[in-house]
Parts: structure tokens; C-alpha cells; sequence
């Protein structure tokens, strides 16, 4: 599609023409919670005085720690909350998941998930809120940062099935943060790291707050002051400069609960854009000499229409109408409804969600964890979306529900036509149930091709979903790595990916591992191909801004490409 | 409708309620009742929601509407009254935020007496409440079919069609508001986004300036508007509005909500009124309202405190401070109450004492950001600078956003001759706060003319100077684009822009700043430097 479309709208008359809806029932994902073993619940530390913190944890992360080719999981534990400063949950903590998959002969998987956060040394016992994933030290192995109500944390992978806590190493980061994204802000070849900061809180200042009736219920986020955001520049050297101040950020933010990273202008340097709690959301335009500007509120993306801040809590970025740019999507309070905002290829947005079908039937639902996931394989991106309130639902607590913030998921199709069909109520059992998510890792944990999802709920099970559909349709699977000394290779997080074939659209996509909400995702590229077999071209823009391009690459498998072995 | 578990029931059972009108059917508790009239259709079962931890006062206007409801079902009463009865306590429902509660008893309202057109409408509310936009947008247009001169369903109606991204239905619901209503803000704001979702931005430009006309204070509409004219192309007036953009959205003028609105009488809502009343500036209305929730809540410091400013900005100061010596009586640690008696106090040109109570309030709450810049600002007026800066610092550390504390903080760096750190200072406001151009004021100035020649830099004062008179042309910016000129040693430039300083200063009938200023001419026609970076206290305009 032409670059000079300008957007979502704009370019539908160009498009192909429309997918059928969805007409019956799917069982798009189901829950293989119990048959993988993973056995893990979160605990808030809930004591009825309706304490912040306790409704907004826990995330998620996918991460290959132990290199042997599937996806392992940490999860995030809450704990108590009755101690003057967040205790934690001292015996448990989060918790780290071996995925043991398993392949039968005939091709069947078994996803199986072993608890080893002992083993592993992971001893991440603050009241913990989410988790980024990245190779900070270039060693080949993923790293492990857990933000916390109190010190975050970061785990360096020894390569050897363990972790060291090195949070010492120039990232020690008190207060609250939520969501964190590694990127390489400077195209140095080294991981930098963002930590999004959400409030000033702590249990002494907590404020008793009323809804209407004179009952007590949790505080709007606009009673406390946020709670400065942070930027650690890699050293390449095992540790961290906070150049919050040197980058521009220290003066402007608020309370972020949302993060992902972008290249949203095309200028080839990786951006950021950060969801804000009733805030303006953020999108920081790196200026390629180490500073950002945050140029949100004249790109149009900082607040939505009718002209109002919402509660940005989860957010993802990708190419949705594959124009060739990125396009963000956020999260919002229930009332509000989900924005998605449409690039023009500049990095300057329109809002796009009540004229894509997406307002409307989100205007229920209070969202976090989220993330743009080809459900079908088709080739475009659709949305997933997991939710619970943060007011108590009066309706649940009259049955005496333990947990009253509990809401089902959403599921949105893209129809390639600018619009989205909402399946919720048509895809099963695990669109059926509810709960309070917030939450979710998106990644082909059973290696069969599609994106299945890990969530975290607040005070709950976390829940494997595996997607049941996608393998259908045909796929590509890349891993884009760099050698780096003699480790071994390490994910290219922020290179570009265009798949393209003769006489079907480019698709777009990007090495990523964060967006979504507290929650770290597969680094790996998959591509959705339709019932197309047709070997595809792959051109990869590495984050340095080199090109490099493979031709008639295999499909229905994973192929790992290296930067620099095509020169 | 799910069973109630038994704790519940029996707490209702306490509050004499409910049933829907089931007194007369004592088996009728677990399904929906029928009612009197032979004509109508079956009603649903409603009932009190949890009324665990309400306010005693909001408890009894349930429990008496229920009353009501029970009184009416049991006695026959005629279908239009029993209709009153459900919507009156659907009103109240729908005010406490009990949606399901709600909308049962508007339904039943709507099944009893089918041509009152409120029930529709609040039904449409109810759901809108719940983002279940497709069914309010169908009970707003049945309000609509039996009251078509609705403005406010008219609005609603279009607000729930643009949310469902049907743009081409919502267009002339709005331009019917306008023409039944033309002061109906609201509408000219719908019309605005109508437009923006076609891209015809000029369409946008004149709907949503049309609502800013009619409604000044509604800060949301700037954002819009500088969509508007980002995509009509005309940058610098869609930067004016972000500049002016903020929280406050317009509604329709909306009787039937309003009655919602008023309807519940708790300390919360009493206070809330006040709150949205001193927003809007009506500070009688503001009092009244703190004083109902006072008398419902005499305890709540808070409430006291809110009263107190009401009080002040109705100009009774002596009421204001009698209520701030009632809060600090009754606890001497309320940090607000030093806060606002600290203000008064200065206004009334009592400094010393001014300072002491804005110093018993960040004492008593350390992160009381307010009351400390104001502390840090009065000190740097009185030309206690160390201390001064102590409290921007402090600041600072609370909230790193706050540009005032760091210009403040610079500002006595340079008052106490510590110009490397004062430019030091600016040079970080000026990278944390592009969109403030005090900062570049300021350093222009010290690189011009700061006593200490480590610091003067004539290149970089006319960069800094020229870029100042471009953003902000004033008689203060053209004396440092001269002070520039003459630090660079550009003499003749300096007295040309020196004159022009003077000029704009004498035109705005600025004289004493005018006199100044010709003190530095003088200083330039002798082709000589100032190396006084400025006079007294530099401002922060807010």
C-alpha cells in the first residue's frame, strides 16, 4: 500500500475488499492452564482498606532463559500490603516457569511448565507490579527486570539456568513502576531501558476516597502526584546511567502505566510512547543525539476525541492497516472506550477507534493488558484485549464475589477494511469467563506457529491461552539476532521486518518484547501468510539502520536471521 | 436476576424494603412481580443495592423511596403514580451508581405509564453510564420519538451514534439541538467532531470555536480545536490551543440530569457541588453547597477547608478565617488550613506571619507542593535566597515538573552571585520546559550581562535573545536582544533595540520600567555593556 495514504480511513478504498466476518462460534484460544502445570496465583494483599496498589498487578513475561528454543515464563507476585512500605510476598515471590514442551511424532504439543525459581536464584520478593525482558548485557541470554511497588529489580541470565540480582549496577529505581521496555535508544548495539513510573504512594499516604453514596471505593489516580519515569542509558559494560534529566524526560510525565517502543516517524531512530493514567499519554520522538521530545499533544496521539485524558493502562504498536506505519492502540477505563490512533506515516495521528468499530463495544470494559496478535494467521492484525474494573462491581459483590472487578476478555477481528468485528461472543469458553486481568504476554509458546498468550490476573489464576486457529493458515517465523562476542547471538529488539510477496501486500512487523501492559512478549516475528504457500522475500532494517534483505525464505517454520550475513 | 444470599436479603428485610411492590405477594420474592393493572405487562424485580457503608442520610432517602414504592404497589395505587414512584427511586439509584438497580425500576416506570418520556431517557442514561452505548442510543431515540425537542436527548443521541462511529446520523441531531437551542455548546462541539471525522476542518474550526464562544471555560474543546487547525495547516494557531487545553467538557443543558445531579444528600455529594460550583466560579453556590455538607459532616476538616475558600473568594475573609482557626482548633497539624491562612494573610500584607504558616503547612505535610513554592517565592521576595532555594529544591524532589520551582531556584542563584550554577540552571529549564521561555530569558541575559565574565557569552546571548524575540516579542525581550547586541560589541544594533525596548515599555505606559531602560540606553550610546542581568525579582508568569 502506497505511503501516501494517509491513514486507516483514507486508504480503504484502496483496500482489497473486505473479509467475511466471523460467522460462527470459534474456539479461538483454550485454556491450557492445567494440563501446562502452571500452577501460580496472585496474591494482592487485599485488607478492605482499599489500598491502590492492590488492584493494579500483576504482569507477565515470556522469555527463552534457558535458550533451548520455547518460550519460559516469569510471573509477577503481589504479596502484603499492611506493612508501613509494601512487604511483599517474602515466601513466595514471583515466580519463574520452564516451558518443557513437548512434540509428539505426529506433530501434537504439549506445553508443560516446571516451577525453577528456586533453582534459578530468582528471588523477586518485593510487592512486585510487572516485567521486561531484554539481553542488556549482550551475552545471548534474556535478562529479567521486575518492577515493584519499591525496588525494582534486575536479573542478569548467567547463561548457565540461573540468575544474579544486579539491581546494584547503576538501575537502582525505588518507588512504583509498572511497566519497563528495553530499546536501543542510542543504535549503539546495547539495551537501554525505560521504567515507567506510576504514582506517589505508599501506605501512610494512602487517602480514603467516596463514591457518590458515601461509600468507599478506590481513588481516582488524580490523588496523588505522579511519579517521575526513568531512562538508563547502557554503559556496555554490565551497568546503567540514569540519563533521565540528559534525555530531556525528567520534567514531563505522568502516571504511566503503559510503554511501548517505536519507530513512529520513520526516521529509522526507535520512539516511545507511554499511556498515562488520566493523564496525557506521551510519545517521545527521539531526536537521535541521546534527548527526546515528548510531541504527543501535536501528533495528536496524547489525548483522543472528545478532547479528554483517559486512563491509558495498556498499549500496543504495529502496522494494523498496513500502510507501513505504526499505528498505537490504548487501553482505557470502562465509559471511556479503547483508542486506536491512526499514523499518517509522519508519526502524526487521527483518532481512529469509533470509525474502526473498536469504541463502541470496548466502552464496558476497563482494559490493561493488550496487544495487535494475528489470531488467524490472515495477515492482519487483530486485537486482544484482557479486562477488570477497578471499582468494585456492585452486582459481584452482592454474590459475595471475592474478586468484583472481574470482566471477560475481547476479542477483535480486523476485516482489512478499516473496521474490526468484535468476536467476544462468539469465541468460546475463554471469551465466557470472567476475570480481573491485567496482565498479558503475547508469544507462540508451543512453537506451532501462532500467538497464544500467558495472563496475569489481579488476585487470581494466571491463565495459558493457546491459540486453537492460527496454525491453520500458513506462517512465517523469524528471529532476528546479532552475533555478539562468543556467547553466542542476542535478539534484535526494535529491527524491522517487511515480508513480501508477488501480488499480495507487504506485511509489517517489528522485534519486540514489550507493549501490552506490565507484561514482556515474544521477541520473535511471526507473520500470518494466509492460504498463501508462497516462499516470501524478507528485507530486515536492523536497528542501526543497515538493510538487509532474504529471498524465498521457508514457510510454517522459524528462521533465524543474522545481521550482517547477507553483506 | 441471581439470588441474593441470605445476609443480604435479611439487611434489606431491615430496611422495611424490597420487594418490588410485593407486600402483597409474599411469594413473589425471588421473581419478578406482577403489577396492579391488569394492562401492564410483568415488572421487574428491583431492590435496594448494598447499602453497606453509604452515608446514613443517602440509606434514608432509600429506604423512604422504597417506602414509597411498597406503599404505592401495596395500596393499587393508579399505574401513573406508580410509575413516579419506580422513576423516583430509579433517580436515585442511577445518583448512587446502582445501574442494574436502576434500570430495573425506569423499566418498570416505562411499562406503568409508557407516554412519560423521562423513563426512556433516563434508561438511555443508565446504559450510557455502563458503555452499553447501542442500548442507550435506542431509549434516547424512543425519548426522542414522544419528546422531539429534546436538546439533550438530541446531544446524547448524537454523542452515542459518533462513539458507534456512525457520523453521517449524528450530523443532524446536532444541527437540530442548534436549532431548537442555539446556545447549545455542546452541539456546536458535536458538529466539531462530525466534521473532524470527515476532515472538512474548516466545518470543525467554525463548530468548535462557535462552542468556545458560548462556553469559555470548556478547556477540552482547545484540543479539538488545535485538530482542527493542525489539519487545516495553520501550525502556530494549533499550538495556541494545546497551549490552552484542559480538563473541563461540555454538556448539553440537561434538566431531567440535573435533578440526578442535586438528588442524593450526602457530605460527598453536597461537596462535589461545591466543587464543580467553584469551578465554575459560583462562590455563593460554592458555600451553600460546603455548608450542607458541613451540617451532615461537621467533623471533615476537609469540607471545613473547602468552605473556608469558598468563603474567601466571596470576598468574607473574616468568615474564611474564622473556619481556618475552627480547623486548626480542632487539629493544629492540618496543613491546608496554615496553607490558606497563609495566604490570606499575605494578601492582607502580613509577610512574616504569611511565611511562618506556610511553613507550619509543609511541616506538617513535607509533599505540600503548593504551599512550599509559595513559601520558596515569598522567601526570594524578601531576598532570603537560602532559604528560598531550600524550598525549591524541596520541590523539586516532590514533582521534577514543576518549572516554576526550577526557575525560581535559578533566579536566587543569580541573587546570590552563583552565576555559573544560576546558567547551569536555566540552561536545564530551558531542555526539561521547551514551551517556557522564561528560561531563555533569563540565561540570554546572563550570558549578556552576569558580573562574572566566566559566564558572559555574547554569541550565545543573541542566539538565545534573537529566538526570544520571536517567541515572545515584549519590551523586556528587545532590552535583552540590545544587551546582547552590546555584549557582542555590536553597539549601534544594541541602542536601536534599546530604543524599541523603550518604546514598547512607554506604549504600555510601563514608566518605571521605561526609565530603567533608558539607564541602559544611556550605558549603550556610550558604547558601553550592562552587567546587570536584570532588576529586582524576575516574574513567573503563570
Amino acid at each position: 500500500m502506497s505511503l501516501v495514504c494517509v491513514s486507516l480511513i483514507a486508504c480503504r478504498d484502496n483496500r482489497p475488499a473486505p473479509r467475511a466476518a466471523a460467522d460462527a462460534s470459534v474456539e479461538w484460544f483454550t485454556d491450557a492452564t492445567a494440563d501446562a502445570h502452571l500452577d501460580f496465583v496472585h496474591v494482592n494483599g487485599m485488607t478492605g482498606q482499599f489500598y491502590y496498589p492492590e488492584i493494579i498487578a500483576p504482569g507477565a513475561a515470556l522469555l527463552d532463559y534457558d535458550n533451548d528454543g520455547d518460550l519460559d515464563v516469569f510471573l509477577v507476585q503481589g504479596g502484603s500490603l499492611a506493612g508501613a512500605v509494601s512487604t511483599g510476598n517474602s515466601e513466595q515471590g514471583g515466580q519463574l516457569f520452564r516451558n518443557d514442551l513437548e512434540i509428539g511424532g505426529d506433530g501434537t504439543r504439549r506445553v508443560r511448565f516446571m516451577n525453577v525459581t528456586d533453582a534459578a536464584g530468582i528471588k523477586a520478593t518485593e510487592y512486585g507490579m510487572g516485567a521486561a525482558v531484554g539481553d542488556y548485557d549482550n551475552d545471548g541470554c534474556a535478562d529479567l527486570y521486575v518492577t515493584a511497588l519499591g525496588r525494582n529489580h534486575l536479573y542478569r541470565n548467567r547463561c548457565d539456568g540461573t540468575f544474579a540480582d544486579v539491581t546494584g549496577a547503576g538501575i537502582s529505581d525505588d518507588g512504583w513502576s509498572v511497566s519497563a521496555a528495553f530499546l536501543d535508544f542510542d543504535r549503539d548495539g546495547w539495551l537501554d531501558l525505560f521504567v515507567g513510573h506510576y504514582l506517589n504512594w505508599n501506605r501512610s499516604m494512602n487517602m480514603p476516597c467516596f463514591g457518590p453514596s458515601g461509600k468507599r471505593v478506590y481513588c481516582a489516580p488524580s490523588v496523588y502526584l505522579a511519579q517521575q519515569s526513568q531512562l538508563f542509558h547502557n554503559n556496555r559494560n554490565g551497568t546503567f546511567t540514569n540519563v533521565t534529566t540528559v534525555a530531556g524526560m525528567a520534567a514531563q510525565f505522568g502516571p504511566a502505566l503503559g510503554v511501548t517502543t517505536a519507530d513512529f516517524n520513520g526516521d529509522g531512530w526507535i520512539d516511545l510512547y507511554v499511556a498515562n493514567d488520566a493523564q496525557e499519554n506521551q510519545l517521545w520522538v527521539n531526536q537521535r543525539d541521546g534527548t527526546f521530545k515528548d510531541l504527543a499533544l501535536v501528533a495528536g496521539a496524547a489525548w483522543s476525541d472528545p478532547g479528554k485524558a483517559k486512563a491509558g493502562m495498556g498499549v500496543d504498536a504495529g502496522d494494523v492497516d498496513d500502510d507501513g506505519d505504526e499505528d498505537v492502540f490504548v487501553t482505557n477505563l470502562s465509559g471511556e472506550g479503547h483508542d486506536l490512533y491512526v499514523n499518517d506515516a509522519t508519526g502524526t495521528f487521527e483518532p481512529g477507534s469509533a470509525a474502526a468499530g473498536l469504541k463502541h463495544p470496548s466502552l464496558p470494559f476497563t482494559g490493561f493488558g493488550t496487544a495487535w496478535i494475528d489470531i488467524d494467521n490472515d495477515g492482519w492484525l487483530d486485537l486482544l484485549t484482557v479486562n477488570g474494573t477497578v471499582q468494585r462491581i456492585d452486582a459481584l459483590v452482592r454474590e459475595n464475589d471475592p474478586a468484583p472487578l472481574r470482566q471477560r476478555k475481547q476479542l477483535f477481528r480486523n476485516l482489512g477494511n478499516g473496521r474490526f468485528e468484535d468476536l467476544t461472543s462468539r469465541s468460546g469458553d475463554v471469551f465466557e469467563r470472567a476475570d480481573v486481568g491485567r496482565g498479558a504476554a503475547f508469544g507462540n509458546i508451543d512453537n506451532d506457529g501462532d500467538t497464544d498468550v500467558i495472563v496475569g490476573n489481579n488476585n487470581g489464576p494466571a491463565q495459558v491461552l493457546l491459540n486453537a486457529t492460527g496454525s491453520r493458515n500458513h506462517w512465517i517465523g523469524l528471529r532476528l539476532v546479532d552475533v555478539k562476542g562468543a556467547a553466542g547471538v542476542r535478539d534484535m529488539i526494535g529491527a524491522r521486518v517487511a515480508v513480501i510477496r508477488d501480488g499480495l501486500p507487504m506485511r509489517l512487523r517489528r522485534a519486540r518484547a514489550d507493549g501490552s501492559f506490565a507484561s514482556a512478549n515474544d521477541p520473535r516475528v511471526l507473520v500470518g501468510l494466509g492460504s498463501s504457500t508462497q516462499q516470501p522475500r524478507v528485507r530486515v532494517t536492523w536497528p542501526d539502520g543497515r538493510i538487509e534483505e532474504w529471498a524465498d525464505l521457508p514457510i510454517d517454520r522459524y528462521t533465524t536471521l543474522t545481521a550482517g550475513s547477507r553483506q | 436476576m441471581k439470588t441474593r444470599p441470605p445476609a443480604v436479603i435479611a439487611a434489606l428485610a431491615a430496611l422495611g424494603f424490597l420487594v418490588a411492590c410485593s407486600s402483597s405477594n409474599p411469594d413473589s420474592s425471588d421473581r419478578p412481580v406482577q403489577a396492579g393493572s391488569p394492562k401492564t405487562h410483568a415488572l421487574r424485580q428491583v431492590s435496594l443495592p448494598d447499602v453497606t457503608g453509604m452515608s446514613p442520610s443517602v440509606q434514608q432517602q432509600l429506604r423512604h423511596q422504597a417506602g414509597e414504592v411498597t406503599r404505592l404497589a401495596a395500596g393499587n395505587a393508579p399505574a401513573d403514580q406508580r410509575a413516579t414512584a419506580f422513576g423516583e427511586m430509579g433517580k436515585l439509584l442511577l445518583a448512587v451508581e446502582s445501574f442494574g438497580d436502576a434500570e430495573a425500576c425506569f423499566l418498570n416506570a416505562s411499562e406503568l405509564n409508557p407516554s412519560d418520556s423521562r423513563w426512556a431517557y433516563y434508561l438511555g442514561h443508565v446504559y450510557r453510564a455502563q458503555g452499553e452505548s447501542q442500548e442507550a442510543a435506542a431509549y434516547f431515540e424512543r425519548a426522542l420519538k414522544a419528546r422531539p425537542e429534546e436538546v439533550a436527548a438530541l446531544v446524547w443521541l448524537g454523542n452515542m451514534y459518533l462513539d458507534q462511529g456512525r457520523t453521517m446520523e449524528a450530523g443532524p441531531l446536532f444541527s437540530q439541538a442548534l436549532a431548537l437551542d442555539a446556545t447549545a455548546a455542546a452541539a456546536h462541539v458535536g458538529l466539531g467532531r462530525v466534521s473532524l471525522a470527515a476532515r472538512d476542518y474548516t466545518g470543525a474550526i467554525e463548530h468548535l470555536e462557535a462552542a468556545l464562544m458560548l462556553n469559555r471555560g470548556a478547556s477540552s474543546v482547545h484540543y479539538l480545536l488545535a485538530s482542527a487547525y493542525r489539519g487545516a495547516g495553520q501550525v502556530d494557531r494549533a499550538d495556541a490551543h494545546v497551549r490552552q487545553r484542559g480538563p473541563v467538557q461540555i454538556g448539553p443543558p440537561d434538566p431531567l440530569m440535573q435533578q440526578v445531579a442535586d438528588l442524593l444528600r450526602s457530605p460527598v455529594t453536597y461537596e462535589s457541588r461545591g466543587e464543580r460550583a467553584l469551578a465554575r466560579g459560583d462562590f455563593s453556590r460554592a458555600t451553600v453547597e460546603f455548608r450542607a455538607a458541613l451540617e451532615l459532616a461537621p467533623e471533615s476538616l476537609a469540607v471545613r477547608q473547602k468552605l473556608a475558600t469558598a468563603l474567601s473568594l466571596t470576598g468574607d475573609v473574616q468568615g474564611s478565617v474564622q473556619q481556618l482557626q475552627e480547623i486548626l482548633r480542632r487539629d493544629p497539624k492540618f496543613a491546608s488550613a496554615h496553607y490558606s491562612l497563609g495566604v490570606l494573610l499575605q494578601a492582607n500584607g502580613e509577610t512574616n506571619r504569611a511565611i511562618e504558616e506556610f511553613a507550619s503547612a509543609v511541616r506538617y505535610e513535607p509533599t505540600y507542593v503548593q504551599a512550599r513554592l509559595l513559601l520558596a517565592n515569598t522567601l526570594r521576595s524578601r531576598g532570603q535566597f537560602d532559604r528560598a532555594r531550600e524550598q525549591y529544591v524541596a520541590v523539586l524532589g516532590v514533582d521534577p515538573r514543576i518549572a516554576e520551582a526550577r526557575f525560581g531556584d535559578a533566579a536566587s542563584l543569580a541573587a546570590l552571585k552563583r552565576f555559573t550554577e544560576a546558567r547551569d540552571r536555566l540552561a536545564e529549564g530551558m531542555r526539561l520546559h521547551p514551551d517556557r521561555v522564561e528560561f531563555m530569558s533569563l540565561l540570554a541575559r546572563l550570558y549578556a550581562a552576569a558580573p562574572d565574565e566566566r559566564v558572559r557569552d555574547g554569541n550565545r546571548a543573541l542566539t538565545l535573545a534573537m529566538e526570544l524575540t520571536k517567541r515572545r516579542d515584549s519590551a523586556f525581550a528587545r532590552e535583552t536582544l540590545a544587551m546582547a547586541f552590546a555584549e557582542a560589541g555590536r553597539y549601534d544594533e544594541a541602542v536601536t533595540a534599546q530604543r524599541e525596548a523603550v518604546a514598547l515599555a512607554d506604549g504600555a505606559r510601563q514608566w518605571e520600567l521605561a526609565a530603567r531602560m533608558r539607564a541602559n540606553l544611556r550605558l549603550f550610546e556610550r558604547r558601553q555593556p550592562s552587567r546587570t542581568p536584570w532588576v529586582g525579582s524576575p516574574i513567573w508568569e503563570p
